[in-house]
């Protein structure tokens, strides 16, 4: 394995770090509660 | 001298967290400093145009839309003072009142209370209220003056209002609420300088009374609305419009039972039809410069597996997604241009009817249209909708929108396959193909939706009611600012997940290395350097180098993979080359590209990278065979399964968390994969038993 196949796959070896954390780290940003069904509405006027 | 710290100890509730920022501040002469950075929170009801004020304070872009519910989420940008000073800027989800019914609400709520664990309580507000609506809009202004927080009030859509007959008198409205206000039209950018000279001058204020928190939560919402009618009573009045305006001309036609759906599929056609034309330059632009970067590439780094990684795998595989961004650019440049000229919501009301007819609610249609650049903000949108069943299907059959990563796969195999003829000399086939990919995914999203509604998510639809803005003339600075907004998910895209993932494939196809395979050709290349010269010379070792390449390849991890799934999808037209590339567009849809990109050993010098990938699609034949490995009906089974198929990992961890439910998740991946196999069999079967090929 000459010196630029050992960096090459050094990258993949970092590529692979990253996209692990980058799944980890990925918001949903969702809500897993039974209020998400329940959006605001305008107090009414009576 | 008044600091934020001072401010905030009269006030009650928050002493434990004043407690804890007390130790920070620090304050000096000629102005509130602190260590700790000041923040000003955005507060209003949905579809004020609070975010586009948050963007025009910020710089910040993000995605805005006269409809309800786009915020959903907490969004912080930074501003700067006219001292230099940076402060954070709260974007907070829409709300309309300050006792929650939502979870939004709640969020709102507590940031405003201090009681929110990771944001501090603001320094001042600005509440942004809808101006054509002030009785309403006020019901939570009124709650947020009366707690005592430094307020600035900003009526927003101040051009809309005045158009519609309003007459309002700022300063009245000052006197009476005892907080600044200030007028702003936030899609024009217009008066934000104004508005940030108010939100710093109440932030600088040397002397303030401190105002004490008056709110009363128990309040009855008639009593509240009989103080605000009082208050509109001196400063609102209105001025009787004209009574038939252009825009109603135009609306009978637009949103005409026929003549609106008509107009509706001419717009969509010439969208599709300008995305294949007009983008064709720019890309070959982006052509060249992927081509200049892998020739640079070549000349810097030694031959072996590290110039391979650069040039095959990253220049490759992102240079070959890159090189789609100009029709991205122009599909929502025509979204945006459509939104800001008001005719977005009269396709809105022409489909709506098509929508009833499945048993959608109205609301479906932002997160549907939401869904088209990327299915995960398409699903939160959803959260707009009240009933659980309609919000269920609405989220099952947003993933089948054709989002932004599937444009690149059509026009790639449209290009490649669909010869460039005009039908009737008005639309090119190669438009009307990508039209009918989008109408395939429409079609298919409200099938299936009307499917869900009248077996296990049955209910009744509920009524929708908007109203339609008049025409205007587009703003281009607006729409150019929100295909911006959109696009640059995909360039994000590009540049991390694309990026990292085309290092891993170029690995998965280039390893394990076969030591006999690559003793075979440097004898080869020994022999053939021994017999040829010069040209001749070169072109025998660029053919040997592709047939090493294609040896590899097969006995490569990423070879074995796509054998492994071979059988499943042969019966599509589908060889174990594009079985990689389907596994790989789990992690992103437009990796199939990077794959074939790599597969196929693209040349990034010569022609374009488009060009050299169209070409190398139709020239492919199977290692075993001989035969073509892509053919016209192959193209369009391909392209009907990326149509159909759920093949998106963020949009199954989004789809989880809405629904709470691993077997919705896993019902819709299963029913769209159902879909899109047997979709995609019919027509590549049945293509074969008609005679095509």
């Amino acid at each position: 394995m000459d010196k630029g196949e050992m960096i090459a796959l050094g990258i993949v070896a970092l590529a692979v770090l990253l996209v692990i954390v980058y799944f980890i780290k990925q918001k949903g940003g969702g809500c897993c509660s039974k209020d998400c069904f329940k959006p605001g509405k305008p107090p009414e006027k009576k | 001298m008044r600091s934020a710290f001072l401010s905030k100890k009269t006030r009650k509730g928050t002493a434990k967290i004043l407690a804890a920022n007390a130790g920070d501040s620090i304050a000096i002469e000629g102005g509130m400093k602190t260590n700790k950075k000041r923040e000003i929170a955005l507060v209003g009801n949905p579809n004020t145009g609070k975010t586009t004020i948050f963007n025009a304070l910020t710089g910040l872009r993000h995605s805005t839309a006269n409809y309800p519910g786009v915020t959903v989420e907490k969004r912080v940008g930074q501003m700067t003072l006219s001292s230099g000073e940076e402060i954070a800027v709260l974007d907070l989800p829409g709300a309309y009142s300050l006792i929650p019914r939502s979870l939004d609400e709640e969020v709102v709520q507590n940031v405003l209370f201090g009681k929110q664990k990771d944001t501090p309580l603001p320094d001042l507000v600005v509440v942004v209220i809808d101006a054509n609506n002030l009785e309403r809009n006020l019901y939570l202004a009124t709650q947020v003056i009366e707690l005592g927080l430094p307020v600035v009030l900003t009526l927003n859509m101040w051009d809309m209002a005045k158009e519609n007959g309003a007459e309002i008198d700022l300063e009245q409205l000052s006197a009476q609420l005892k907080v600044p206000c200030v007028f702003t039209v936030g899609m024009r950018r217009e008066n934000i300088r104004k508005l940030k000279e108010v939100i710093e001058q109440e932030l600088n204020k040397t002397v303030a009374a401190e105002k004490e928190n008056t709110f009363q939560p128990d309040l009855a919402p008639e009593v509240r609305y009989q103080r605000i009618e009082a208050v509109l009573g001196k400063v609102l009045r209105w001025v009787p419009k004209k009574e038939f305006t252009g825009s109603e001309k135009l609306d009978k036609v637009l949103t005409h039972r026929f003549w609106g759906i008509l107009t509706f599929l001419g717009v969509m056609a010439f969208i599709f039809q300008s995305i294949f034309s007009w983008a064709q330059i720019p890309m070959e632009w982006i052509s060249h410069g992927v081509e200049y970067a892998a020739h640079g590439a070549k000349e810097l780094l030694p031959a072996g597996a590290l110039q391979s990684l650069v040039v095959d795998g990253v220049i490759g595989g992102v240079g070959n997604v890159v090189v789609f961004l100009p029709q991205i650019f122009l599909l929502f440049f025509f979204i945006a241009f459509f939104e800001d000229t008001g005719y977005m919501a009269r396709a809105v009301f022409v489909l709506d009817r098509i929508m009833k007819a499945v048993g959608l609610n109205g609301k479906a249609f932002l997160p549907l249209l939401s869904s088209f650049a990327c299915t995960v903000p398409g699903v939160l949108a959803t959260r707009t909708i009240e009933d659980r069943n309609d919000r269920l299907a609405t989220i099952l059959v947003a993933p089948l929108m054709s989002c932004s990563a599937r444009l690149p796969i059509y026009t790639l195999l449209i290009a490649a396959f669909i010869p460039n003829i005009m039908l009737l000399n008005v639309l090119s086939l190669q438009g009307f193909t990508l039209l009918g990919m989008y109408g395939l995914s429409i079609g298919a999203g409200l099938g299936m939706a009307a499917l869900f509604r009248k077996t296990f998510l049955k209910g009744n639809r509920m009524p929708f009611v908007f109203e339609l803005p008049p025409y205007r003339f587009p703003h281009f600075k607006t729409i150019l600012a929100t295909m911006w907004d959109r696009s640059k998910e995909f360039i994000y895209r590009a540049g991390s997940i694309i990026f990292l993932f085309s290092i891993i494939l170029w690995f998965l196809m280039s390893y394990p290395k076969d030591p006999s395979v690559e003793k075979k050709f440097y004898d080869e290349r020994q022999q053939v350097a021994a017999v040829f010269q010069g040209e001749a010379l070169a072109e025998r070792l660029d053919i040997l180098e592709h047939e090493e390449k294609n040896q590899k390849l097969v006995s490569s991890y990423a070879g074995r993979l796509g054998k492994i799934i071979e059988p499943v999808i042969r019966p599509l037209g589908f060889n174990w080359e594009i079985g990689i590339g389907i596994i790989a567009s789990f992690a992103a849809r437009e990796l199939l590209i990077s794959t074939l990109a790599i597969v196929h050993h693209v040349r990034t010098e010569g022609e374009g990278s488009a060009t050299g990938l169209i070409h190398a699609l139709q020239q492919a034949k199977s290692l075993e065979t001989g035969q073509p490995l892509y053919t016209p009906l192959v193209g369009l089974s391909l392209m009907i399964f990326y149509v159909l198929a759920c093949q998106c990992f963020s949009t199954f961890a989004v789809v989880k968390r809405e629904t709470s439910s691993w077997g919705w998740m896993i019902f819709m991946i299963a029913y769209m994969t159902g879909l899109a196999w047997t979709s995609s069999f019919v027509v590549y079967q049945g293509g074969k038993l008609l005679g095509f090929e």
